[in-house]
């Protein structure tokens, strides 16, 4: 399989990230990462925008997490992007500041 | 997730919240007990303490079920409490009102998030800024480390008495319960709390994931993460445990103090395992741990909850429960008739059996009642407020005596007695007590005493409210009788002018009142006794006082009774009215006033014949060739004529007004043996039939 190093695939994300639609908000992930594995070439860096998350708690991190770790592990670079500020201050506060915010050092100020 | 699963999930976070709501009730009774105890005095080290843990653990849980506005007044009070353990600032006797007043407006809240009922902001409001006008007036300048609200003297700063503590750092590493979300446990507000003990910029939180699992394989309501956190704050460490008291056990949580910065490192031990590993560093941690230690601060008043192992459970799983094992006594009691029928000699072990069965069978149903039983302290410990709130605004200096508060009774009936024991004790205040003019010039003592009773009394239960006042006015009650068109007469008894005030709208107050004498009550007082199957009696001496008295049966369920036949008609007495039973001798027949008694150990004792009463052929119409069964019933004795006595048995009560109607001198009826329905005797019921008959 041929791999797309130019072109970064997009997820991009709306709404609640809670527990409350956890299960819902899995299967959208599961579609959209069946879609990255699926695409030929394979994408080499995918973006995920979450400009549209209007809130965000530790399951919705864990959540998004876990899936921008099965990215890494099929060999796409995941790259999130676009994070409300309110939202990235939940993300620091709950400790997955590494995880949102590439390249950035392991000890995040809450 | 379907629908229906998301239903269900929105079912069981109510659940959660429901263990909060309750838990957040019984820290506002603790918090209300103590200040109510306090009357003007000085609260001790120790009380602070566990109001401070009271509200603190409201705040905490409030915070965890995300109910954030039950969380500001407990914050500024917290706070306020903070400074007062810690000798910041003086206690004056006003603050025990305002602590009662902000209880007030958190259960206000608690109610509004529980049933809905209106929440009043400017209460919230009024409440927070009276709690927070007083933390001011009180704050001493230059404070040496004020970024943590909620600062606990550490050991050190003890020691050193009054010397700024110095800041420590420490590593946390926290593996929550995988169920920790689906709990509703929100856990950016457990990790604000954390970071609101950091000093400034010394707070840092990561979250790891100890497993890599596939996403469509991956539960995304299951969590998975282990946070570490560091940290650096005055606040001492069980101050840092407090944080995850209701949401880490023992093992899930890790604490160790870090050197500080340029010291050797010591060897420590790893604080970080895999999932479900013990983790516990430093003497332990979490809720379990903090608890251990019986001189942690806040440890006062919850150590009877935590030491007694105990789980919440429904109360209608445990009515099903009770009705389960009522069942099962009726299949044990046709096993046991079927057995009798049978050889005893041929059928020994059968015989065996069944009478093991029915030892077992009285077992569980003796342990699945207890679990209804709770004690009346429960009611009890709400009047001392009323008592206070209400002397008050009387005038009246009064006591509150409470005796047997231990007492156990079943649930549902405790919830049943605590409005008309709220009227009782109104009415105490308002017409019975004098004020203390009146007491004084009297030659009382200037303050007035009501006193709470309860006992238990066989199978009954006997609450009473009396008071040292003026007692009942008998020319008072007779005349506004009359005014009010209700039959009565000068020649009528003392107990029967009390039983006056029972008619509805009765009331001879002179004045409407906030408090009482309105008109309504008595009646709606005997009114709700008499439908969880109570009485209510009366004793008054002028000038001496008053004492109502509430009987109440043990429990609603099962009774152990007597089963008695009247030509073919089988009835259940109540084994508790029980005194003993006799076949009478001729000579111990009499004739008193035209109705026949029977004389035992020198008492006469009215003869009440069954078979009249409920309309039954028998050819047993003569006492001597039946037999009598001697009740007693508050005192009141009299003798049952029955055709036989048949077997003493437990028999579950079923109510005759649901499935039939009612059907006088009876309090309901059961399923025997054989299948046939008896009724259950109510032996008051049955003297007042005979009074009606013979008078």
């Amino acid at each position: 399989m041929q791999t797309d190093t130019t072109t970064p695939a997009r997820v991009t994300l709306y709404g609640e990230w809670t527990m409350n639609e956890a299960a819902e908000r899995l299967k959208l992930l599961a579609g959209e990462l069946a879609l990255l594995l699926e695409a030929d070439p394979r994408p080499a860096r995918a973006g995920i925008d979450l400009a549209g998350v209007a809130s965000i708690d530790a399951c919705g991190c864990q959540l998004l997490a876990v899936l921008q770790e099965n990215l890494k592990r099929h060999g796409i670079a995941p790259e999130p992007c676009r994070i409300p500020p309110e939202v990235m201050e939940k993300i620091r506060l709950l400790g997955f500041a590494e995880a949102f915010t590439a390249g950035a050092p392991e000890k995040e100020n809450a | 997730m379907t629908t229906t699963q998301a239903g269900k999930d929105a079912i069981d976070l109510k659940r959660f919240n429901q263990v909060f709501f309750e838990e957040c009730a019984e820290h506002l009774a603790e918090m209300e007990q103590i200040l109510i105890s306090l009357s003007d005095r000085q609260p001790d080290h120790e009380q602070l303490n566990a109001i401070f843990r009271a509200a603190h653990s409201i705040k905490g849980g409030a915070g965890i079920f995300g109910f954030d506005d039950m969380t500001i007044v407990t914050h500024v009070m917290e706070s306020l409490l903070d400074r007062l353990r810690k000798d910041e600032m003086p206690f004056s006797t006003a603050m025990i009102d305002l602590f009662l007043e902000a209880g007030d407006v958190i259960s206000m809240q608690l109610a509004g998030h529980r049933e809905g009922t209106e929440v009043r902001k400017e209460a919230i409001d009024e409440v927070s800024r009276k709690l927070q006008q007083l933390i001011d007036a009180g704050t001493p300048h230059g404070e040496p480390c004020g970024q943590a609200p909620d600062r606990h003297p550490s050991p050190a700063e003890q020691v050193a008495a009054g010397e700024p503590a110095s800041p420590k750092s420490y590593e946390l590493v926290f593996t929550p319960d995988p169920d920790i979300f689906r709990r509703g446990i929100r856990m950016e507000s457990i990790i604000a709390e954390l970071c609101e003990l950091a000093e400034p910029g010394e707070f840092a939180s990561r979250a790891l994931l100890p497993e890599l699992p596939e996403l469509e394989d991956f539960d995304p309501e299951s969590c998975i993460i282990q946070w570490h956190f560091t940290l650096t704050t005055c606040a001492h460490t069980e101050q840092i445990l407090e944080v995850f008291m209701f949401v880490a056990e023992e093992e899930q949580l890790a604490i160790r103090e870090l050197p500080p910065p340029g010291a050797p490192l010591p060897e420590q031990p790893d604080l970080t395992g895999s999932r479900g590993e013990p983790l516990a560093a430093d003497g332990g941690a979490g809720r379990r741990a903090y608890d251990r230690d019986e001189l942690a601060p806040g440890a006062f008043g919850r150590r009877q909850s935590e030491t007694d192992s105990s789980i919440r459970v429904n109360v209608t799983k445990v009515d099903q429960l009770i009705n389960q094992v009522g069942e099962l006594l009726i299949t044990q009691a046709m096993l046991a008739q079927i057995a009798g029928s049978l050889d005893p000699i041929l059928h020994e072990t059968l015989h065996k059996s069944v009478a093991q069965l029915e030892r077992n069978t009285r077992d569980l149903q003796g342990s699945v009642m207890s679990i209804r039983l709770v004690p009346i302290s429960i009611v009890f410990n709400r009047f001392p407020r009323m008592v206070r709130e209400l002397a008050a605004k009387l005038g009246k200096i009064v006591q509150l005596k409470t005796v047997g508060e231990t007492t156990e009774l079943d649930k549902g009936l405790i919830e049943k007695i605590a409005d008309p024991l709220s009227h009782l004790v109104r009415n105490s205040l308002d017409h019975g007590l004098e004020t203390t003019e009146v007491r004084v010039a009297r030659g009382k003592e200037a303050t007035g005493t009501i006193q709470l009773k309860a006992s238990q009394v066989g199978g009954r239960i006997i609450i009473e409210v009396s008071d040292d006042g003026a007692g009942l006015h008998r020319a008072r009650i007779l005349a506004k009788a009359a005014e009010r068109g209700i039959a009565c007469s000068e020649s009528m008894s003392d107990e029967e002018v009390w039983a006056l005030i029972f008619a509805p709208g009765f009331s001879t107050a002179e004045a409407v009142t906030e408090v009482s004498g309105r008109g309504v009550g008595m009646d709606v007082v005997l009114k709700n006794v008499q439908s969880i199957g109570g009485r209510v009696h009366i004793a008054s001496q002028a000038g001496r006082g008053a004492c109502v008295s509430i009987s109440l049966p043990l429990t609603l369920a099962i009774l152990n009774g007597l089963s008695v036949a009247v030509g073919t008609e089988k009835f259940i007495i109540p084994l508790n009215s029980i005194i003993e039973s006799l076949q009478p001798k001729p000579e111990q027949l009499k004739s008193v006033n035209g109705r026949q008694v029977v004389q035992v150990r020198g008492e006469y004792l009215p003869i009440l014949r069954l078979h009249e009463l409920f309309n039954i052929e028998t050819e047993i119409r003569e006492p001597t060739r039946g037999i009598l069964v001697l009740v007693d019933l508050d005192g009141e004795k009299a003798a049952l004529l029955v055709d036989a006595l048949l077997d003493e048995q437990q028999v579950v009560v079923k109510s005759l007004e649901t499935n039939y109607r009612r059907v006088e001198g009876s309090a309901g009826a059961t399923i025997l043996g054989d299948g046939r329905v008896a009724l259950i005797l109510d032996v008051t019921e049955l003297f007042m039939m005979q009074k009606r008959v013979q008078p």
